[in-house]
């Protein structure tokens, strides 16, 4: 059921067992695992059901450090950003989870097998199941090409899948409503999660509507999905009794911000003949109705061996060369030069390579990448002296970047011209200087993990292993503000999946 | 294999290499090099392996900026030798040298054996042959 908080009497208080701060995809995941069940259930979400800008102009907010566009990269209203992602899934690698002596403050509470029986649920959810993101041998078959398996021993394909893309709020907009025990209270913003008096446990959560009603919501146990950026601002905001706000004793809240970070532009593959780069390696295919893409991914031993953080990049086919061709843009003459010179090691014969196309000398691909970032605690999220709409403070966000994350991803970008070296497919231009310094390009994509970090140790993190804040008894945090370490895959078919793990143990504590 | 068979051939090698640029003043940058005074034809293994010939001197020039100490056309054949030696020491004629050459080049990328030049990742090989071209049509 479908409430608009702006439409009840002023003051009005709702009593749930579970409530949910937040529905985008975490949220409404929580909220759908307990469809038709006894446990009543009352999501509250900022926006309605179509993006409004008074409501969105509740994301801004200030950067300290790398340029980063606050509202631009989510969206406030119901299906939270799931309503302009890209769709690009892929879970986790085992790795990710791992504590690397090479890598400061990694580590999960658990291992990737933890997270195994909820990925295929999640795979559900986003709309691409069965996941496939391994199996060569599946896309093989499928494609009916043969897929060449990588050589130097520095890079192993994965397959990511693209979700249609699920647009969570009007997808399950009809599961929510049907929901006899589900009520979504529309265009409410939670101003503050209020506090026992010790700060133990939540005692209420106080709403806001932008027409100046408010409301409260009493439950047994509070979920935070607010987004990964906004889930830390939320504990920050919420500091009436713990002055340092919810669950943040130990001054760990906000800190460990990380994202993918991208070069936009960072290099270019050219090749002659596409006979050799089979059409998964370097545009969506699609098979038994779903759209995936090849992916190349360090491989475990060159990681462990390199001490390198993990990455995952991806090619797309950009545009066509014809001899005499000219552009404005200086890495034409390059490009042809190199597709001129290298045509015996990019190309069978001596004739055109395309009979049809005479005059064609070969191709060039764009590339992108997802990277994981070393998680630091100087990365972090606090709060600005600039009031919202709300009059509460926005938010400040210093992300940062080390000179660990840049070579690694340049040692990467090397490894991916090598493997298309050794493959005989195309050859690399690499546009990154290696200077020692991050080129003011640097981009994230949308992807925000790491501000309420998981870790057993509340010195060290900010929510336990089931994702409860540390020291109190009915807060937990939904999203992907509780990876300890981004990986580099996108986060959302993960944070779907830890979702579910999330409602299945409190399942297990509602009993 | 013989002394005396490596000298002819390396002889052999550089009057192909030569060949390709036949035609054209040839000015190599070490003055000791016998070779610039050995134009020969254009040979099938050197056209075969490197492409346009203007789009090859280009690169080659690049590299050679990069690894000024590179600069000689006899040490630059001495290491393209070794390296398609280590594929098919045996190789001799024209088809096997390609072929050789072309696993040396693809091996050089498997071991990481590159040198960025003017951005491009290239296989220390492959890029050597551009060089030597470049040095040869000076
Ligand atoms: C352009 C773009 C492309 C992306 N592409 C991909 C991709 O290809 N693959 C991928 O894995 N991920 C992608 N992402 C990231 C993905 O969208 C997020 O990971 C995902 O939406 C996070 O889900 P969430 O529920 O945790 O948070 P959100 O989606 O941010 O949802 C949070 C919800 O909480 C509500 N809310 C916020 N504050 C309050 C409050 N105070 N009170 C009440 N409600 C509140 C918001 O309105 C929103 O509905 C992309 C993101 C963007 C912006």
């Amino acid at each position: 059921m479908f409430t608009d908080a702006r439409t009840i009497p002023d003051h009005t208080r709702l009593d749930a067992d579970i409530a949910v701060i937040g529905g985008g995809p975490a949220g409404i995941t929580l909220a759908r695992s307990f469809a038709g069940s006894g446990t009543s259930v009352c999501v509250i979400e900022s926006g309605g059901h179509e993006a409004d800008a008074d409501t969105q102009a509740l994301y801004e907010g200030s950067n300290a450090g790398i340029e980063y566009p606050l509202a631009g990269s989510r969206l406030r209203f119901l299906g939270g950003s799931s309503n302009h992602w890209g769709g690009y899934c892929r879970p986790l690698d085992p790795i990710d989870f791992e504590q690397r002596d090479w890598v400061p403050f990694s580590g999960w509470p658990f291992g990737i097998e933890e997270l195994l029986p909820y990925y295929e649920p999640a795979n559900r959810i986003v709309e691409i199941a069965p996941g496939r993101f391994e199996d060569m041998a599946y896309w093989q078959q499928h494609t009916g090409e043969s897929l060449p398996q990588p050589v130097t021993g520095r890079m192993q394909m994965r397959f990511v899948h693209f979700s249609p893309p699920t647009h969570f709020g009007s997808r399950y907009r009809e599961d929510l409503d049907r929901a006899a025990n589900i009520q979504v209270l529309l265009n409410a913003n939670v101003v503050n999660i209020a506090a026992t008096e010790q700060g133990r446990s939540v005692r209420q959560l106080e709403l806001r509507t932008l027409d100046g009603r408010a409301h409260t919501v009493r439950a047994r146990i509070y979920v935070l999905a607010t987004g990964g950026l906004e889930n830390p601002r939320m504990l920050l905001l919420s500091n009436d009794v713990v002055p340092a706000g919810l669950g943040n004793h130990n001054d760990m809240v906000g800190r460990f911000f990380m994202e993918h970070p991208h070069l936009s532009g960072f290099g270019e593959i050219v090749l002659a003949d596409l006979k050799r780069l089979p059409a998964i390696y370097r545009e969506r295919v699609r098979v038994e109705g779903r759209n995936a893409n090849a992916a190349f991914n360090p491989s475990d031993a060159f990681l462990r061996e390199r001490r390198l953080l993990n990455a995952t990049f991806m090619a797309g086919l950009a545009g066509n060369y014809h001899r005499g061709m000219t552009s404005d843009w200086d890495h034409v003459p390059l490009h042809m030069d190199m597709l001129n010179a290298a045509r015996p090691f990019l190309a069978d014969g001596e004739g055109p390579i395309d009979t049809q196309n005479p005059e064609l000398i070969g191709h060039w691909l764009g590339l992108g990448c997802a990277c994981e970032q070393v998680p630091n605690p100087d990365s972090r999220v606090t709060l600005s002296e600039e009031r919202d709409a709300l009059g509460l403070r926005r938010i400040r966000l210093d992300w940062r970047l080390t000179e660990q994350d840049r070579r690694s991803l340049v040692e990467h970008m090397r490894s991916l011209a090598m493997e298309f070296g050794a493959l005989g497919i195309g050859r690399m231009l690499l546009n990154v200087e290696d200077d020692g310094l991050w080129p003011e390009k640097v981009s994230g994509g949308s992807h925000h993990m790491g501000a309420t970090r998981m870790h057993d140790d509340p010195k060290q993190g900010v929510v336990d292993r089931n994702s409860r804040v540390h020291g109190m008894d009915n807060l937990f945090v939904a999203g992907s503000s509780v990876f300890p370490t981004s990986g580099a895959a996108n986060p959302t078919l993960t944070l779907v999946a830890l979702t579910l793990r999330l409602a299945e143990h409190l399942k297990g504590r509602l009993q | 294999m013989s002394a005396g068979h490596d000298a002819s051939r390396r002889r052999f090698l550089l009057s192909l290499l030569l060949g390709l640029v036949a035609g054209r003043t040839l000015v190599a940058c070490d003055s000791s090099t016998e070779s610039r005074h050995v134009p020969g034809q254009a040979p099938e293994w050197l056209l075969k392996i490197t492409g346009e010939r203007d789009a090859v001197v280009r690169i080659g020039k690049d590299y050679l900026e990069a690894f000024p100490a590179e600069r000689n056309v006899e040490a630059l054949m001495s290491a393209i030798e070794s390296s398609f030696e280590a594929v098919n020491a045996a190789a001799a004629d024209a088809g096997e040298i390609v072929t050789a050459l072309q696993q040396a080049v693809r091996g050089d990328y498997q071991r990481g054996d590159v040198a960025q030049v003017n951005g491009w990742i290239l296989s220390r090989t492959e890029a050597r042959l551009y060089a030597a071209v470049a040095l040869l049509s000076a």
